[in-house]
């Protein structure tokens, strides 16, 4: 078995014609290990769903491929049997109910089990509205039920997109947990597509930053975020502080403090400089950046 | 592919208005008649009369539902009922969970075949129907309801059930017809509205383009272009059904004017099958290049 998920090799997608072309998705170039959870993080219209869409072959790619565990979609559709997959907000068939729904998507698929129909409903709490039609479900409930449609062929991998809109505070914190544990208890693969920061900080181990259509940033998230790392100091005479630092580091920002881009280990030599110089120094703190500042910095760059 | 078809059947089935507005309307129509007609028996002495002086023959009976399939009227409506299947995947935005479960081909060669399958279960229901009420009537009126068994004998029964086998099988075809044209529509606009009137259009456009041959024929002084109308699939399924009803040909009203000979059963069958190949070929090749975008 591979161990890489998702695999892509220049993959390209346009819309449209002539000066209307859009480019939705440029050259990118994915590889995603299995076991992690993995953010697709962009802002909206930045070519995540266009992508996913593509990695499930319902549309099909400009130029470059698709591969998921090694394997064409296009070319052996069956890799996508080990794929389970919310697009861009779930939906189902209004006239039917939330268990006749999935019912009949894992029909399609030919793993329908009464059974475990029921333990997904019950997994994601929606026991007691399963009987209901589904056009009268809210969008947080279409989202639970939408998860359950994904794992209904308990894929291998996960492809969640967007997979907290529409859901209330509680809702997000239970779906963030009940992903974590796709990947900590059983194993499985999440590539989660998201515009929501906090969401992609707190639960993916890796992330790749896309705008434009175009891959502007790729890694572990606590190394992105260590990356950009500065130092408060918070020191008197600021003056002679600023001096003494600008001779050594960049500063960031001025304030009542100064904020430097220095790793945590220069604390030491800082301290040792600014003190031989007279400086009082009342303290030095490391500042991590959000993923939201990193982001917008990623983003900026990139487009 | 059983799992694949009770999967299409389910989503069929449980859409309950359009399925009640364009299929289950076939046999609940019929009901509805002979409810009028038992009425009429318990009301009206000449309706008795009438009914002991002409008892109904059930074997002519059972052939009046797969007559109506093969209206425009019929055809229409069975347009409308794929529409709705076809183009309610692109309107309800479901496309996007079904192709990762399944390749693109089976699941639109299911959804041809199970609209045609749920098309004939109605009218075979229907035939039942109008089996069971019309022997009903025939006994409120005290009349008889022939022929029995033993007197249509076992070549009079095997020519029955051929007869009654080609009318099911037409009304197959021409289901399967339906549902392609409004496949090509769903495909075309990605709507239920689209498919139906794109589809309805089709439809109309086989009996159009008899006006517009005879037009063109009229004006060039070419009466032989009105055959090209022969090889549409309406003529050819109306043909099948009228040989194996009467023993004759169809002939369109249009038509009778000029020397035609009717098309054999063979060379219409061969005819009806191409289309049926070309149109669901067509629709899948489109299906399968298609982006879904929704």
């Amino acid at each position: 078995m591979s161990t890489i998920a998702i695999e892509t090799h220049a993959l390209s997608k346009q819309f449209g014609g002539g000066k209307k072309r859009v480019h939705a998705v440029q050259s990118l170039d994915l590889k995603v290990a299995a076991q992690q959870v993995y953010g697709f993080l962009g802002p909206n219209g930045a070519g995540k769903t266009t992508t996913i869409r593509m990695l499930l072959d319902l549309i099909r790619p400009a130029s470059g491929e698709a591969l998921l565990f090694g394997q064409s979609p296009r070319k052996m559709p069956d890799i996508l049997r080990r794929v389970g997959a919310l697009v861009e907000g779930a939906t189902f068939y209004p006239y039917l109910s939330g268990r006749e729904n999935l019912e009949v998507l894992a029909r399609t698929g030919g793993y329908y089990d009464a059974k475990r129909i029921q333990q997904l409903i019950e997994l994601v709490g929606m026991a007691d509205r399963a009987d209901r039609p589904a056009g009268k479900y809210s969008t947080g409930m279409k989202q639970r039920m939408g998860l359950a449609a994904a794992l209904l062929s308990n894929p291998d991998l996960v492809i969640l997109d967007e997979p907290t809109n529409g859901l209330d505070p509680a809702g997000i914190q239970e779906m963030r947990h009940f992903i974590r544990e796709l990947v900590e208890k059983d194993g499985k693969t999440v590539f989660l597509s998201s515009h929501m920061l906090s969401e992609v900080e707190q639960i993916c181990d890796r992330v790749t930053i896309i705008n434009r259509g175009r891959i502007v940033r790729e890694g572990a998230v606590a190394e992105l975020l260590a990356e950009n790392t500065r130092l408060r100091v918070d020191a008197e005479p600021l003056d002679k502080a600023r001096t003494v630092i600008a001779d050594h580091w960049q500063i960031a920002a001025n304030g009542s403090a100064l904020l430097i881009d220095a790793q945590r280990d220069d604390i030491p030599v800082i301290v040792r400089k600014l003190v031989e110089q007279q400086v009082n120094v009342y303290e030095i703190t490391p500042q991590r950046q959000s993923l939201e500042e990193y982001f917008l910095a990623a983003t900026q760059e990139g487009g | 592919m059983l799992s694949l078809f009770r999967a299409e059947w389910l989503k069929i089935s449980g859409n309950r208005i359009p399925t009640a507005a364009f299929v289950w309307i076939f046999p609940m129509g019929a009901l509805m008649l002979l409810f009028f007609a038992a009425i009429a028996v318990l009301a009206s002495e000449t309706f008795r009369n009438n009914v002991i002086a002409q008892p109904p023959d059930w074997t002519q009976q059972l052939m009046f539902p797969w007559v109506i399939i093969n209206t425009e009227i019929g055809r229409l409506i069975l347009v409308c009922f794929a529409g709705e299947a076809f183009g309610g995947e692109y309107q309800r935005m479901m496309w996007k969970n079904l192709l990762p479960r399944r390749q693109r081909v089976a699941l639109i060669l299911n959804k041809f075949f199970t609209i045609a399958v749920f098309v004939l279960t109605a009218f075979l229901l229907m035939c039942v129907i109008v089996f069971i009420g019309v022997g009903i009537i025939a006994a409120m009126a005290g009349a008889p309801y022939p022929p029995s068994l033993s007197d249509l004998g076992s070549d009079g029964l095997s020519d029955f059930l051929r007869r009654f086998s080609i009318q099911a099988a037409v009304a197959f075809a021409a289901a399967l017809i339906a549902a392609a044209y409004a496949a090509l529509g769903g495909i075309f606009t990605r709507s239920i509205l689209g498919a139906i009137v794109l589809g309805g259009l089709f439809t109309f456009a086989e009996q159009g383009i008899l006006l517009v041959l005879f037009l063109i024929s009229s004006l060039t002084n070419t009466p032989d272009l009105l055959q090209l109308y022969t090889l549409t699939p309406g003529y050819n399924l109306a043909n099948i059904s009228t040989w194996s009803q009467y023993g004759s040909g169809f002939v369109p009203p249009a038509m009778q004017q000029l020397d035609f000979v009717p098309f054999s059963v063979e060379l219409s069958t061969v005819l009806v099958l191409a289309w049926l190949f070309g149109l669901i070929g067509l629709s899948v090749w489109l299906f399968q290049r298609q982006d879904v975008m929704n």
